[in-house]
Formats: C-alpha cells, sequence, structure tokens
C-alpha cells in the first residue's frame, strides 16, 4: 500500500459518510418509488435501487426491496427466541447471536436458499416452452441443477434438525410467495425468447448474490462452503446466459470484479416497505 | 468480433469495476468480529500445517485493526481483529494466488497467439485479479504484530507464488496457438475458484469469508468464458456443485 493508514482511514470514514447519506431516508424513499400508484418510471426505479444501468432488467420489480419479505417468509414462527431478521436497516452478524439464534439462522438461510431455487425450477418449467433451442436446452440444464440444489440445501436443513416449515402458502420448500410476487411483472413477459432471458437473469442474479451476501450469516465455515459452492454455479448460469444476451462479447459474460450482493434476498429494512406500500 | 461492442463493453465494465472498488475496502472494514472457535482453529491448523509462503509468511501474537466507523475524524479506536494466524495465512495464499493469476495474464498479453477481442479478455481478467489482491492487500496490510523491543510487525505484502509462477509460465509463453494459451489461463481460473471453495470451508473469520464468497463467483465467471471460447462441452464447465477438486492446495505450494 501506498497509503499511510491515516490516510486509509480518513479515505474509509468519508466513504462511509457517503455511503451513510445515500442510505439515509432510503425507506421512505423506496416505499413511494415501489408504488404502483406512484407513475415512477421503471428506470428510476432500478437506478433508485443501485441497480447497474445497462441491466435493468435485473432489478424489474425492486428484488432488493421484497427480498426482505422472502426472508421473513422462510423464518419460523418464533416461539421462544427471536431471530433479529426483521430489523430497522442494522447489518445482521452472527456476532451477537447466541448459539440458538446462530442454528435458527443457519436454517433461514438454508431455507431462502432453497425457496429461491424451488422457485427457478417452477419458473423454468413454466417458460422453456417460448425459448428457443438453445435458449431451452440451457434453462433444461439449469432447472435439473436448482433441483439438485434445493435437494442438497433440504438434506442440510434436515441434517442441522430443521423441520419442515409448514404453513400454507409459506411452506420453505415452495416457491417463495413474495418472490413471486416480486416478479410478477418479468414473469408475465416471460412469452417469447427475449423475456424468458430477461428472466432466468433475474433469477440467476439474485440467487448468486443471496448466497454471496448471506455467507455472514451462517456461523460454520462447512455452510459458507456448501453455500457457494451453490451461489459458483449460480454465477457460472449467469455468465452462460450473458453469453446468450450477448453473443461474441465475452468481456460481458464477466464485467464485475467482485460479486455484488446488491439484489440479495436480505433481511432487514425493508420489510416496512413491503407490509405498508406493496 | 464487434470490436467497438467489446470497448463499449470494456468501458462499461471499466465503470462498474470502479463502482465495486469503491465500496469494497469500506464494506470490509466496517465490521469487527468475534474470537474463533478453538476447535475449529486447531482443525484448520491442522489443514494448513505449517505453511509458508515466500514473503508472505506470517508470525502475529496480539493482532489489532484499526475499526472505522462510529467515530468522527481519524481518532479511531484500536479494537482487537479475529482472524487468528490460520485464517491469516489461508488469505494471504489467495492474495498470493492472485498476484500469480495476475503475472500469468501479463505473461499472457504479451503473447502473439491471441486474437484482438481475446487479447481484451486477458486485459480485464488481469484487472479483476488484481483488484482481487488489492483487496486483500487492502484487508491484510493493516493487521500488525505485537510492539516488541520496539518495533511492531506488520503481515508481509504476498508475493506470486514462485513455484506455481515457475510451472505456468513456460506453458503460457511456449504456447503455440490461442487453444493451448487458453487452457492454461482456464485451468488457473478453475484452480482459483476451488481454492476460494476449500477457503470457505476453512476460514473462520466472517470478513475473511465474505471476501472469499465475492471473488469466488468471478473466477466462476471466468473459468466459463475460456471454456466457452475453447469450446468444451458444456457439461464440462456447469457441474451442478462447485467442487475443491482442482484447488491448489496451500500445502503444496509453501515457500
Amino acid at each position: 500500500m501506498t497509503l499511510s493508514r491515516d490516510e486509509m482511514r480518513r479515505e474509509l470514514d468519508a466513504i462511509k459518510r457517503e455511503h451513510e447519506a445515500d442510505m439515509a431516508g432510503r425507506p421512505g424513499l423506496l416505499r413511494r418509488l415501489f408504488d404502483p400508484e406512484s407513475r415512477v418510471p421503471a428506470e428510476v426505479r432500478a437506478a433508485a435501487a443501485g441497480a447497474p444501468s445497462r441491466r435493468q432488467l435485473l432489478t424489474a420489480g425492486g428484488l432488493t426491496i421484497l427480498g426482505a419479505a422472502v426472508v421473513s417468509a422462510c423464518v419460523e414462527p418464533p416461539e421462544e427466541r427471536q431471530i433479529p431478521v426483521t430489523g430497522a436497516g442494522k447489518e445482521t452478524t452472527t456476532t451477537s447471536m447466541s448459539s440458538a439464534d446462530m442454528e435458527a439462522m443457519n436454517l433461514t438461510v438454508l431455507r431462502v436458499g432453497q425457496s429461491i431455487e424451488a422457485l427457478a425450477v417452477q419458473q423454468y418449467e413454466a417458460v422453456v416452452g417460448a425459448a428457443d433451442a438453445e435458449l431451452a436446452d440451457v434453462l433444461t440444464l439449469f432447472a435439473e441443477q436448482h433441483q439438485e440444489h434445493a435437494q442438497s440445501l433440504s438434506d442440510a436443513i434436515t441434517s442441522l434438525g430443521g423441520e419442515p416449515y409448514q404453513d400454507g402458502s409459506q411452506a420453505w420448500d415452495k416457491p417463495n410467495p413474495a418472490l413471486l410476487e416480486a416478479l410478477a411483472e418479468p414473469i408475465a413477459l416471460a412469452t417469447d425468447n427475449t423475456g424468458v432471458l430477461a428472466l432466468a437473469l433475474i433469477l440467476e442474479n439474485v440467487a448468486q448474490q443471496t448466497y454471496t451476501y448471506q455467507v455472514k450469516n451462517l456461523s460454520e465455515p462447512e455452510l459458507r462452503a456448501a453455500a457457494m459452492s451453490i451461489g459458483g454455479i449460480e454465477a457460472r448460469h449467469m455468465a452462460v446466459l450473458l453469453g446468450i444476451e450477448t453473443p461474441d462479447t465475452p468481456t460481458a459474460q464477466a464485467p464485475f470484479p467482485f460479486g455484488k450482493t446488491l439484489d440479495a434476498v436480505k433481511e432487514g429494512e425493508a420489510v416496512e416497505v413491503v407490509g405498508s406500500g406493496q | 468480433m464487434d470490436a467497438r461492442a467489446l470497448r463499449r463493453m470494456a468501458t462499461e465494465a471499466d465503470e462498474q469495476h470502479r463502482e465495486a472498488m469503491r465500496t469494497m475496502p469500506a464494506d470490509l472494514h466496517e465490521r469487527h468480529f468475534s474470537t474463533a472457535d478453538p476447535d475449529r482453529t486447531a482443525s484448520r491448523r491442522r489443514f494448513l500445517g505449517t505453511v509458508g509462503l515466500g514473503g508472505a509468511a506470517i508470525a502475529i501474537a496480539g493482532i489489532s485493526v484499526p475499526v472505522l466507523g462510529g467515530v468522527a475524524g481519524a481518532q479511531a479506536a484500536e479494537e482487537p481483529y479475529a482472524p487468528d494466524a490460520a485464517d491469516l495465512q489461508l488469505a494471504t495464499f489467495a492474495w498470493a494466488l492472485e498476484l500469480t493469476a495476475a503475472a500469468a495474464y501479463g505473461l499472457a498479453e504479451g503473447t502473439k497467439v491471441l486474437t484482438s477481442g481475446e487479447a481484451e479478455v486477458v486485459r480485464l481478467f488481469q484487472g479483476h485479479h488484481k483488484d482481487h489482491a488489492a483487496a486483500f492487500e487492502t484487508l491484510l496490510g493493516t493487521v500488525k504484530g505485537e510492539e516488541v523491543g520496539g518495533t511492531t510487525s506488520t503481515t508481509a505484502a504476498a508475493t506470486p507464488i514462485q513455484s506455481l509462477v515457475d510451472g505456468l509460465g513456460p506453458q503460457i509463453t511456449g504456447a503455440p496457438d490461442a487453444a493451448s494459451l487458453m487452457q492454461v489461463l482456464l485451468s488457473i481460473e478453475e484452480g482459483a475458484a476451488a481454492t476460494y471453495l476449500l477457503a470457505l470451508g476453512n476460514l473462520d473469520d466472517t470478513l475473511l469469508a465474505e471476501s472469499a464468497a465475492k471473488i469466488l463467483p468471478v473466477e466462476s465467471q471466468h473459468a466459463v468464458v475460456w471454456s466457452q471460447l475453447l469450446e468444451v462441452p458444456i457439461e464440462d464447465y456447469l457441474p451442478a456443485f462447485q467442487t475443491t477438486a482442482d484447488a491448489f492446495d496451500p500445502a503444496s505450494y509453501a515457500g
């Protein structure tokens, strides 16, 4: 490093202040932005969610916002303990949690993953007929792999002592209803090859980002590795789809130096928004 | 290959890349973590053995790192930083691996066997690996040892893994054609992706695990790109699960 520690500290403080200023007031703003009656253009909504402008389709529906509901739907009803997954904007880490809470969080994260995998399988099976032969072949393979992911997560949940959360539409081994609702528009548009490709990109993007993001909420290295043994494959799915979207442009298939987490299904700040604004 | 499209994509990627780099250090430094579980630490130490990485060997007693945020100004209090020596060894190996990959891509760029489009990919991916190394430098470069005899040591900067460079270098510079060269680059990326998975299964520190989780997907995508340029069958580069089978074993590359 050529920067001194003081210089680096000042720089990082400045970045943090900038970030906090950017985040201040976001919930209220987002409530307005994602209000179906607000008539805010989709591009503006995507930009507000921090979406790269080139890939606006990836954030259609405000996945970052609605993701909170997805997590909530995968948490077992609180009995004797409360899992801090629906707080008001604070990042949740495992550091301040009891052993029991960490075990509960592990199960929650795995269930979130399983619900996303189940959704991917369901949607790919539903829309594959609208894709051309090349994309259909790819999605058929992806669906098989997502099914394998779902099964492995189910096995992991069982091995950790988790029990199926049977509560009607919020059963954790079913496509998560909140995410399904969030994706209503891209699902409705998945009637031709372009729409199917857009939907697939959204599904793979949110899946990969969720696994990457949720690593911090898993208390055991083995679980983190298990999650990323899947997350890495979702990233490969993304690269394959981006190759189909922009053929002969390989640099578009791996554009970022670091895996992003902006569109991850995450706990926290947006529960209120989902509850009152959607 | 459409050169204009490539340039446009490279520009966009560069912008996105800068955005990601802008937020990464803050993200890495914002949190502090608890101490490691002793049983797991012992297990990881057995895994790592007595790895020493050339110039990157670490001997740390009381590790501390400035914890940023919450306090205005530059008077941040020093608080204990959780990574133990085993974590730091593993993370420093990843740092060294990134430097090795960047060096390998530098050699690849110097060859004349690639098309302009393939060379563009080489430059982009080399940049990614440099960014990964820089992130580790930002993170690990602040870790300091306990003051001994009036001198406080810091984590030594990683250097490329010489034995790996020695093995890969001739394969790259002597590649007779683009396919041979890309095959070497593919092996590096597959190895890197597998190594991060290996690290995730052994790292106890959450911050380091998060870092690995943000890099693994990128190495995976690099592998897809090279595989497709090589027209490798999809089942070969798209398994259902990432494994550690191709991982670079830290113990095998000890300096």
